[in-house]
């Protein structure tokens, strides 16, 4: 499952000297740790979750969980894909618990009028573009899986290496060579769809 | 180059003049080419970065959590157990049905002094000293 990632390359994790101290109870390299990893953390939970009042919630639960599972943390495999294993392993948790019940996203611009875009600014026109391009991205990635979302947000957002990706997910590399290709073309099907929609809204 | 060698950069960010050379020959690294980077722009416009949590509030989910776990372990333990229990009660209410004369009325006192025939005193209401109370006689010392 693992072993995409060779253990040569955990003997040579740089977070290891760290874990080895919170393995014997220093609080103090936990803290280091946590500060090392936060914003990594961060941004793929709030980029696969996509909620981000919950996001503080979720990431503080993570790092707990992971405080609390360091007895069992064999440094066979290096620090940071354990990290993000239960890290995504607890977003998706978080979304199948979360599909259970009603949500309520905005996901469009009329829903908000307010909008920042809708302010008289010089630069009004190329902030709306620029708004517009960013809910519509948004809305993209929410209509893709929870696994394809997360293929794609530690690949292109968090920038971890296809086999770091495997050892997170439990995938070979060519599954997530294979899943990435998908996720990419389930994406563009989802963005021809809903620019397909849009023409046949049009006003003739 | 190959198309696998191309992919294999592509997957990796690489941007060389090999690549470009072949994707221009290429039809379909071309495609694959165009939907990755399309692909990185959406990912990026999409983008949202929340703060991270204080470490003071992490500390206090690692508490949260230690307790959550320590009761769900309690009550893991006892769904664990509760089977093994409920047999061990089943079996000793079983073994207590069947031992001998269980289930069956126990003689009183009275009746096992009798059938012994011994000179077993037991006391009974016949007995002067535990004569019944006379009416108004609420300690029960009047006839004495």
């Amino acid at each position: 499952m693992s072993g995409v990632l060779p253990e040569m390359a955990a003997a040579e994790d740089p977070d290891l000297p760290l874990v080895l101290r919170v393995q014997q109870g220093d609080a103090v390299a936990f803290e280091e740790l946590y500060y090392r990893h936060q914003a990594g953390v961060s941004r793929m939970v709030s980029n696969i979750v996509r909620y981000p009042e919950v996001v503080p919630d979720l990431v503080q639960e993570i790092f707990a969980k992971v405080y609390l599972r360091f007895e069992s943390y064999s440094p066979r495999l290096p620090f940071r894909p354990w990290l993000y294993r239960v890290a995504g392993n607890h977003c998706l948790d978080f979304l199948r618990h979360r599909r259970r019940q009603p949500l309520q996203v905005s996901t469009t611009l009329e829903d908000d009028p307010g909008r920042e875009w809708a302010l008289p600014d010089p630069n009004a026109e190329r902030m709306q573009s620029r708004l517009v391009a960013r809910d519509l991205a948004g809305k993209l990635l929410l209509e893709l899986g929870p696994r394809d979302r997360m293929l794609l947000v530690l690949k292109e957002i968090n920038e971890l290496s296809l086999e770091e990706i495997g050892a997170i997910t439990g995938l070979r590399l060519s599954a997530v060579k294979v899943g990435l290709f998908r996720a990419r073309k389930r994406m563009l099907a989802k963005y021809q769809k809903l620019e397909r929609q849009s023409e046949r809204g049009k006003p003739q | 180059m190959r198309c696998q060698d191309f992919q294999h950069r592509l997957e990796r960010r690489w941007d060389d003049y090999q690549m470009r050379a072949h994707a221009d020959q290429c039809r379909d690294c071309q495609e694959r080419l165009t939907l990755v980077h399309w692909t990185r722009q959406v990912m990026l416009a999409a983008q949202t970065d929340v703060p991270a949590p204080t470490m003071a509030a992490v500390w206090a989910a690692v508490r949260r959590a230690g307790s959550a776990s320590w009761e769900s372990s309690v009550m893991r333990s006892f769904h664990r157990l509760a089977p093994y229990l409920i047999a061990v009660s089943v079996l000793f209410a079983m073994v207590a049905a069947f031992q001998p004369g269980g289930g069956k009325p126990q003689p009183s006192r009275y009746a096992n002094a009798l059938a012994a025939g011994s000179d077993t005193q037991v006391a009974t209401v016949l007995d002067p000293d535990l004569a019944p109370q006379q009416p108004g006689d609420v300690l029960g010392i009047a006839g004495r």
